[in-house]
């Protein structure tokens, strides 16, 4: 009887596992994405956004620490379903069975926190190869729409910021969703403020776009207002000098 | 990131004041071109050449920068905002032309 309820134990965990594997497989694209939007912009800014490159190798790290617990819980649960058929009572069984039974109280715990009615203020066990349940729920939900609509193209600098305000908007709530202590907590951060400097140059482009347009439009509306048109001219040619052109990488351009 | 409104920034009687100047200015170049004295004649023609090659291209300068600022209803980038007010700052220096100046002049 114990050792049925065990497996059973056991197969319940497996399915965890097996959900946050997929959840992180999403994540990790979320993460590709981004690294492509930020390639389009380091290729173009070139020197201006040095410093995003450990940043994202930082959250990748991290994220293929997590997969890498999560096989190993995997791989090693797999050896204890098969030790309870064959040694019920080897060392071996009780061995695991203690690496897994803090694992399977905090998959417990998540269960009755999110059928209590006030989950939001309770606290989930913060336990390496598992993720926190509003990270999952959001990970299995909106992450998963935001990558679809992420692979529609982008042709501008409007249209690349738009995607970074997506980008940032993801991070954020993986951010809101993860405890302090989490592994994958300090990286996003770090994700977060290589975004916010990346929007700033993205910002300005467009920025300098409309400048450019506005100029062109008191050009037509006030030419006799003008006099000889030197700062005029000089101005227009200062932000066409600013100006970045869009440029879009191709995979396996680089 | 955020810069504020150029109109708010720029004084509405600027652009009436950078005008006056230039009127003023042109009147005073007319005024010493009429001198025929011949003392004062050859001061006169390189005052107004004076006036004619350094201030009224300051003026003019700043005129057009204080009209785009005045004109522009987007937001202007800071360098473009900051770059048209030191033209405006450089012409509203230059003192205006006084009449008693120009009389004694003449």
């Amino acid at each position: 009887m114990k050792q049925i309820n065990l497996i059973g134990a056991c197969q319940q965990l497996d399915d965890v596992f097996s959900t946050v594997e997929h959840h992180l497989g999403h994540l990790q694209e979320l993460t590709n994405l981004l690294d492509a939007d930020l390639s389009i912009i380091q290729t173009a800014f070139q020197t201006t956004t040095s410093g995003w490159s450990p940043s994202i190798h930082l959250l990748y790290g991290a994220l293929q620490q997590e997969l890498s617990i999560v096989v190993e819980h995997r791989h090693r649960l797999e050896q204890l379903i098969t030790e309870l058929g064959v040694r019920p009572n080897s060392p071996v069984v009780d061995a695991l069975l203690l690496r897994f039974s803090r694992l399977f109280a905090a998959h417990q715990d998540t269960q009755w926190i999110e059928q209590q009615p006030n989950a939001e203020f309770r606290t989930e066990r913060l336990v390496r190869g598992m993720l926190p349940s509003k990270t999952r729920h959001f990970l299995s939900g909106e992450a998963q729409l935001m990558i679809g609509k992420f692979a529609l193209g982008r042709t501008s600098w409007s249209q690349m910021r738009e995607r970074l305000v997506a980008h940032r908007y993801w991070v954020d709530c993986l951010l809101a969703t993860l405890p302090p202590g989490h592994a994958l907590t300090h990286p996003l951060v770090m994700m977060h403020r290589v975004v916010d400097r990346c929007d700033v140059l993205l910002q300005q482009q467009i920025q300098f776009r409309a400048a450019l347009k506005e100029l062109e439009r008191i050009q037509d509306t006030a030419e006799s207002g003008l006099g000889n048109g030197r700062v005029f001219a000089l101005e227009q040619m200062r932000l066409k000098a600013l100006l970045i052109p869009f440029v879009l990488v191709e995979e396996g351009e680089e | 990131m955020h810069t504020p409104s150029t109109k708010q920034t720029l004084p509405l009687e600027t652009i009436t004041e950078l005008k006056r100047r230039v009127d003023g200015h042109l009147l005073a170049v007319e005024k010493l071109r009429c001198v025929f004295d011949q003392q004062l004649a050859p001061y006169c023609a390189i005052l107004a050449e004076r006036i004619e090659q350094v201030v009224l291209p300051v003026l003019a300068d700043g005129l057009e920068a204080a009209t785009v600022l005045q004109q522009a209803e987007v937001t202007l980038p800071e360098c473009t905002v900051q770059s048209l007010m030191n033209h405006v700052m450089m012409a509203m220096e230059l003192e205006s032309w006084k009449e008693n100046d120009g009389d004694e002049a003449n």
